[in-house]
């Protein structure tokens, strides 16, 4: 199975996306998972956007099974920043399931 | 796409003619008044390689499906519009500076809409030959300078009027192979960092002015071309030792007069050459880019400003004054002002008949109406929460002495867990944006760039549609239309 973090350009972010990338990325590949970036060929898609504007996903059009991080928010609920990468990593893994 | 290194490495091999400070410079690359500026350009191919910059810093060529730096993109979309302001933004928020590049992209948007409108009306060939010229820029990632602004003598008339004529740049001789030019260009952000030179006219020319109606492509180091490089306040500071007293040691900007000394030009780099009915359009679609692109970079710089306002109230043990808050959100409230500007003329943006888009003109001019202004009050604001040690503390070279140091050390202290270098080094970045060279990016570059503030209001007053709201208001006012 294939993650892709597609990243947002970064221009005002309110988290500090690098580090939230580096976080899921290292907990998925113990798994075993193979984690690529801003390439839509992947079984799940990590929309990560550094602000609610969402250019990640806004300017994208692809079907497959996704999360979406805007700001502090997953899937457009609010969310503690410090928890960001635990919310993320649970609804990666329900969708796999 | 170029590594920064590669980048670097290829302004080694140019053979640059560049003079600063009365003497020919033998290497501007490592030159330490020149090099923060070399910096500023190299960071658009550093973020460029690092995903988390990558939507913005890069693009995929409508000409060749590749991944391309954005700097070397025509816009497809107003998606590609927005996301140009999007990536000024970042730039300015990591530099500090002006990182110049974007005059080329400006330049080369502009060019392309109206090469192809020429050919379609005139019968022309320029704009396949930009187009060979552009594939050449995207496949081997060049910085391209957008070179409009004559020195222009007296203003009060014309071009070809003038008692010297090389004060706006002209053909001096048409050949078979290719055009001879001379004159010079003014202002010339980044030149010295690019790789190729794109000329345009600087107004719109009538029939007598045809000798200047002229745009073309030209290596920067071509035979004939030389640089004089502009001085910057507090220039010389980057010839001391030390970092702090710069304020930003690692970026900057440069600008320099750029003459060309009788200039060969092959015809297959000529995008127009005396076609003077079209060289009005070539002018209001750059200026209107370019107006557009202040929206991004002077954010960016603002961005980078406030948070040193903010840091310096902090280490002042002020930041719960009210007043203090309330100048902050002044200060944020003017820059996303000017960003809303960016991105509404971005996101009004339409498609010519070339297939790139452009900005909604009205828009842009706005846009750059405000930030005319807006970067002098939050300036004013930074150096009111700054306060007067800005313009007053000693040197570094006082700080690390091994006597004074201590004396120093212990009267500009602020709040008590913050080492005064600290507050000196945040205090140094205020005042380099303010009224040091980063000044001339930030304030006065805001004035001028891109067009003086009489520009845009000229520019706002065409696209008024002042008769429609004048029927508007007859309409409210139940006064008969044919009043």
């Amino acid at each position: 199975m294939t993650l892709s973090i597609k990243f947002c350009g970064g221009c005002n972010p309110r988290i500090d996306r690098g580090r939230i990338a580096d976080q899921i990325r290292n907990y998925f590949l113990k798994y075993g998972m193979s984690v690529i970036f801003n390439d839509l060929e992947a079984d799940i898609i990590l929309y990560l956007s550094g602000c609610t504007a969402n250019c990640a996903e806004r300017y994208t059009k692809c079907d497959k099974m996704s999360v979406v991080i805007a700001g502090t928010t997953v899937n457009a609920i609010e969310v503690y920043e410090r928890q960001l990468s635990i919310v993320v990593i649970e609804k990666i893994t329900e969708l796999l399931e | 796409m170029k590594t920064p290194e590669q980048y670097e490495e290829s302004l080694r091999q140019l053979k640059l003619k560049v003079y600063l400070q009365g003497e020919l410079v033998e290497n501007p690359v490592d030159h330490p008044v020149i090099r923060p500026s070399l910096n500023s350009v190299k960071a658009t191919y550093e973020l460029a390689q690092q995903p988390e910059y990558e939507d913005l810093m890069t693009a995929t060529s409508h000409l060749t499906g590749k991944k391309i730096n954005r700097f070397c993109n025509l816009h497809r979309s107003t998606e590609d519009l927005v996301k140009k302001v999007k990536m000024q933004r970042l730039l300015g928020q990591k530099t500090a500076s002006c990182f110049q590049r974007c005059v080329g992209m400006d330049a080369i948007n502009s060019v392309d809409s109206v090469t192809f409108e020429m050919d379609q009306k005139l019968g022309t060939k320029y704009h396949e030959r930009f187009t060979q010229f552009l594939l050449k820029i995207q496949e081997e990632d060049l910085v391209v300078d957008g070179a409009m602004t004559d020195p222009k003598g007296d203003r009060g008339i014309a071009p070809s009027k003038q008692s010297d004529p090389d004060l706006y740049l002209h053909v001096v001789e048409k050949r078979e192979d290719g055009i001879v030019v001379r004159g010079a260009k003014a202002h010339q952000t980044g030149a010295i960092n690019s790789h190729w030179i794109l000329v345009m006219p600087t107004i719109s020319m009538g029939q007598d002015d045809s000798d200047y109606a002229v745009s073309f492509v030209t290596p920067s180091d071509a035979e004939g071309i030389y640089y004089i490089y502009g001085r910057q306040s507090c220039d010389t500071r980057k010839l001391e030792e030390g970092d702090i007293d710069v304020g930003n040691k690692k970026f900057g900007g440069h600008e320099a007069l750029m003459v060309f000394d009788n200039v060969f030009v092959p015809w297959e780099n000529v995008f127009m050459c005396g076609e003077y009915e079209f060289s009005g359009a070539l002018v209001e679609r750059f200026a209107g880019y370019h107006r557009q692109s202040y929206g991004g970079c002077k954010v960016g710089v603002g961005d980078v400003l406030i948070g040193a306002a903010a840091l310096a109230a902090e280490y002042n043990g002020a930041q719960k004054a009210s007043h203090i808050k309330d100048k902050l959100i002044e200060m944020v409230h003017l820059n996303e002002t000017l960003y809303s500007c960016g991105i509404a003329c971005s996101a009004e943006g339409s498609k010519t008949a070339s297939g790139n888009y452009i900005i909604d003109l009205m828009l842009a001019n706005v846009c750059k109406q405000n930030v005319t202004r807006f970067p002098y009050e939050i300036t004013r604001l930074a150096e009111d929460i700054a306060g007067g040690l800005m313009v007053t503390m000693p040197s570094e070279k006082d700080l690390r002495h091994p006597e004074i140091g201590k004396v120093i050390e212990k009267y500009f202290k602020g709040v008590s867990k913050v080492p005064t270098e600290h507050r000196m080094r945040i205090l140094r970045l205020i005042e380099n944006i303010t009224l040091g060279t980063a000044a001339v990016g930030y304030r006065t570059e805001s004035m001028h760039g891109a067009g003086s503030p009489q520009a845009q209001r000229i520019m706002i007053s065409r696209q008024s549609n002042m008769e429609q709201k004048k029927s508007l208001a007859k309409a409210i006012a139940c006064i008969p239309t044919e009043d």
